[in-house]
């Protein structure tokens, strides 16, 4: 770690460190308090730096709106369909063939069979696999090698059918032997419409099983059939293709988390905001959905606002992706909320930090309108956004917006530098509200511990006749801090045993509480910070 | 007896340089003597307003009160000086003759040297033990101020006379620390409340490579000659003598890797610019980044720099009742050492001589000194001064010095 020192002593003693190099002994440095006045930071601010770069938009006038987009639901693949793992057991023949004498070489009549997956509502015709496996094991209790095919024709590879061959060895009632076999099915696709190609959730397979043409004859006993397992294990699908049935999917109601006003309360009213509900279908299924509500929750007031819309009173027809072969376009169905037609602004001026809903959707409410073709693809969602655009126009009635921060003094809690003093701030501001300072040190469970007297507030920005900032004011706030309070930030003090936080806290308020004020992105108010203080040089060794 | 005592002392006392010979000539019993071993060694601190109890209370570390600060406040009208000296040297001659002269002898001495010299304004001092508190509004003149602290070893040979003991010698040296400043002007302005410092600075800094490494490591190597000159003289039966010599006259070339920071510009300084006001661990700043934002950072590379020479006189006068006077002088290339001048009485009784001086100059003023010699058997002796017999006993004067020299011929 780099070594932190203070500009402060750095700036003024060299004769010190001079006298210390020739004169001192290594432990034990001399300590003395000296009585400093220096510059400790400086800085400018503009809209960008008190709310957040990432959420800051600006039009052609230089007029400042807060943009923000929050996900209130994202449903996936998992919620709609699970193939479930799924085996068969076949008997070789699957007749009694109890004292039927098998020649070398010679087939055993085998399987060839039509197995039907239970996907629940799902009827379909195509599925991709995006992995899985399937398992194939022989049991032979014949006392000749047995030479297997297995072949799948509904999936194929790239043109290529499904199809393995394994050999397995002689064995006997007492003691058969068993060849496993796994093949990942990554990649292919199957067509479930069965060899008629007109049933749903249907895939054929074959099953052939020759003797040893080198071998013996055998003669089945009933104990001495072979048996074959033949798993589908662990599918996820690419693809999916077919009809999806009249469903309901019951959207949990829900919470999402909002960190655009963190921190912030008070009185706040906007002139004017917009937001759009997009609500992105990546299914290709026809949805209606219906919302049971969207409510702003300020957890710090325990203030709930619904949302009253339209769209919160009626259900919403949702438009299906379209399928482009590999990938597919999602249908995106927008709702806009204003002032006009919502509440959107007693939404916003709650100052929610979260944002509850509960949606219920319904899939192909009219039934199978597109003939068997409804679809997905693994990356297909059904999702909900939330866009908000708020310009910045706004009366500011005490809003407050409130920081912790960890102050690093270096030292211990019995041995450290910086003794007591006060801070210069001094602000020259050409926003159009005033800014009250309070700093406060507080714990780890947000007790105040010490108020850092006396404070004040940052006065605004003189206004002109057309409602804009025309000269910016200049302000000095000065905080004393004792020694007492020093302390509380190291560990292991009163503070706590990670030490106190210094919580910044600024209560706005705009220039003109009767109109609304705009915010451009050419305000900027700049900051410097001196210290007068008694600090004890080595006081941190 | 008393006589050849007298003369070993006198020759012998090169007041805060070391005490070069032990002479046996005047001796019959050693008259043929041909090897001269001897140690001296230096341990003195000085200053004109640095009084001892601060000094004290810096090198023992712990709370040094505001009180004991403001005793050592500067009192000098011009600047205020400092330093102290740390050296001992052990050399050897030997023989009677060299490459077949008969007048030369072989010479050979191993030192080292440890020293520092400052002079500073009182507005430096007040803001090195104050603050600037006291400066709101107000400009404090720090300069002009200049500080050098070396540390090397010398390895000589040479030759020397074997009748007078004249000499000269060149010197390899290494160079295993430096730091040195000199500030001509640097005028700093406190703004009210710190709002801002102005610092109009004509300087340079300078030191030796910063390696973290052991200290006796050499960060340089140079050269340097010394010699000496003693001329005896006699005015009727009384003996004269003269000396002038010089010491380590030379320069070291400090390695690649050392640092210097050479500046004549006004800065101001108002605080670290950040990106975030709230942030308050931004305040914090490491030494580099704060040497960068005040445009100081260091310029790394060789560079060569004198040694602090030293160049020293005495002229010596043997008087009756076993009385021998002496009046020397010296200076020496250090910041806030001034020229400094001895007068001295040395008195001999049987094998011991006792000596009184009193001195001006050098980083102290007036000072009263006492000396001890004693010679064991014929040829071996010891000698003790205290050139600062006030500041070996009070914490209210100024400085402290103790000189320690031992003599073998045979």
């Amino acid at each position: 770690m780099n070594e932190r020192v203070h500009p402060a002593p750095v700036a003024f003693l060299p004769l010190t460190l001079l006298l210390l190099a020739g004169c001192q002994k290594e432990a034990d440095k001399a300590e003395w308090d000296v009585d400093i006045a220096v510059p400790l930071i400086r800085t400018t601010l503009t809209i960008g730096d008190l709310v957040g770069d990432t959420l800051i938009g600006t039009d052609g006038q230089g007029n400042v709106s807060i943009i923000y987009s929050t996900r209130l639901f994202d449903m996936g693949l998992d919620t709609l369909m699970a193939v479930p793992d799924t085996s068969f057991r076949y008997r070789i023949p699957d007749f009694n063939a109890s004292g039927l004498t098998i020649y070398a070489g010679n087939i055993i009549p085998a399987v060839n069979d039509v197995t039907r997956f239970d996907l629940d509502q799902f009827e379909l015709r195509e599925l991709r696999v995006r992995s899985g496996s399937l398992d194939f094991a022989l049991v032979n209790r014949l006392a000749t090698t047995l030479f297997t095919e297995l072949e799948v024709p509904g999936a194929n590879l790239n043109g290529t059918v499904l199809a393995t061959s394994i050999a397995v060895p002689p064995g006997s009632a007492g003691n058969p032997t068993t060849i496993a076999q796994g093949m990942p099915l990554d990649g292919y696709s199957f067509d479930l419409r069965g060899p008629s190609f007109a049933d749903v959730n249907t895939l054929a397979l074959l099953l052939n099983v020759r003797t040893d043409p080198d071998g013996p004859d055998v003669v089945l006993a009933l104990a001495d059939s072979v048996e074959a397992l033949i798993s589908y294990r662990d599918i996820i699908p690419q693809y999916a293709r077919g009809y999806f049935g009249q469903r309901d999917i019951d959207v949990d109601a829900d919470t999402s988390e909002l960190n655009v006003f963190d921190g912030m309360s008070g009185l706040l009213d906007i002139d004017a905001v917009t937001a759009v509900l997009k609500i992105r279908n990546g299914i290709g299924v026809d949805a209606r959905a219906q919302i049971g509500y969207i409510r702003s929750v300020n957890r710090n007031t325990g203030n709930v606002v619904d949302l009253t819309h339209p769209i919160t009173s009626s259900p919403l027809n949702l438009d299906r992706a379209i399928d482009l072969g590999n990938t597919f376009q999602a249908a995106t169905n927008a709702y806009t909320l204003n002032t006009t037609n919502s509440n959107i602004d007693d939404f916003i001026e709650n100052l929610p930090d979260a944002i509850a809903y509960d949606m219920a959707v319904e899939t192909n409410p009219l039934g199978d309108v597109s003939n068997g073709n409804d679809f997905f693809y693994h990356e297909s969602t059904l999702s909900a956004d939330l866009d908000v655009d708020i310009p910045l126009r706004l009366i500011a009635s005490n809003l407050a917006l409130s920081r912790k921060t960890t102050v690093e003094l270096d030292g211990t809690l019995e041995h450290h530098a910086f003794q007591y003093g006060t801070l210069h701030f001094f602000a020259t501001n050409g926003f159009p509200f005033s800014a009250q300072i309070v700093l406060e040190i507080v714990n780890g469970d947000n007790v105040v511990l010490a108020t850092l007297p006396p404070g004040g507030t940052i006065a605004s920005g003189q206004l002109g006749f057309n409602g804009l900032v025309s000269s910016a004011t200049a302000t000095q706030l000065d905080f004393t801090v004792s020694k007492e309070e020093i302390d509380l930030f190291y560990p292991g003090s009163a503070g706590g045993p990670d030490g106190a936080r210094l919580r910044i806290g600024v209560v706005f308020n705009t220039a003109d509480q009767s109109q609304h004020v705009q915010l451009r992105s050419d305000y900027t108010i700049d900051i410097s910070a001196s210290l007068e203080g008694n600090y004890i040089v080595n006081g941190d060794e | 007896m008393a006589g050849p005592l007298i003369a070993q002392v006198i020759e012998g006392s090169g007041q805060q340089g070391p005490i070069d010979t032990v002479d046996c000539r005047f001796q019959p019993a050693v008259t043929k003597a041909d090897h001269f071993l001897r140690f001296d060694a230096t341990a003195m601190y000085d200053a004109n307003s640095l009084r001892n109890d601060l000094v004290t209370a810096l090198w023992r570390g712990g709370t040094i009160s505001r009180e004991l600060r403001q005793r050592s406040e500067g009192t000098s009208t011009r600047y205020n000086r400092a330093g102290y000296v740390l050296e001992s040297t052990l050399s050897y001659a030997w023989g009677d003759s060299l490459f077949g002269n008969g007048r030369m002898r072989p010479r050979l001495s191993v030192g080292y040297h440890d020293v520092l010299g400052m002079r500073y304004a009182d507005d430096l001092y007040q803001l090195s033990f104050f603050g600037n508190g006291n400066y709101e509004n107000a400009w404090a003149q720090l300069g002009p101020t200049a500080f050098e602290k070396v540390r090397y070893q010398s390895f000589g040979f040479g030759f020397e006379d074997t009748k007078s003991r004249s000499y000269l010698m060149v010197h390899l040296v290494s160079g295993q620390d430096l730091t040195a400043a000199r500030i001509d002007r640097a005028d700093l302005f406190t703004a009210t409340d710190g709002q801002y410092l102005r610092l109009e600075l004509d300087g340079n800094y300078a030191r030796s490579e910063d390696d973290g490494r052991s200290d006796w490591r050499s960060r340089g190597i140079g050269a340097a000659m010394s010699f000496r000159v003693n001329a005896p003289l006699s005015i009727g039966h009384r003996a004269l003598a003269f000396s002038l010599g010089v010491e380590d006259l030379g320069a070291i070339a400090w390695n690649d890797n050392s640092l210097r920071v050479p500046r004549d510009t006004m800065i101001l300084y108002e605080g670290i610019r950040v990106e975030d006001v709230l942030d308050i661990t931004g305040v914090l700043v490491d030494r580099n980044s704060l040497q960068d934002t005040l445009g100081l950072g260091y310029e790394a590379g060789a560079f060569l720099r004198p040694l602090p020479t030293k160049l020293y006189a005495s002229f010596s006068y043997e008087s009756a009742f076993a009385m021998r006077y002496a009046a020397e002088a010296d200076v020496r290339n250090l910041p806030g050492y001034l020229p400094h001048a001895v007068f001295s009485a040395t008195h001999a009784y049987r094998k011991n001589a006792f000596r009184a001086e009193i001195s001006f100059g050098g980083f102290g003023g007036w000072r009263a000194g006492l000396g001890a010699q004693r010679l064991f058997g014929k040829c071996f002796t010891l000698e003790l001064k205290l050139p600062n017999v006030m500041g070996m006993v009070s914490e209210n004067a100024r400085g402290r010095a103790v000189m320690l020299g031992a003599g073998l011929s045979w």
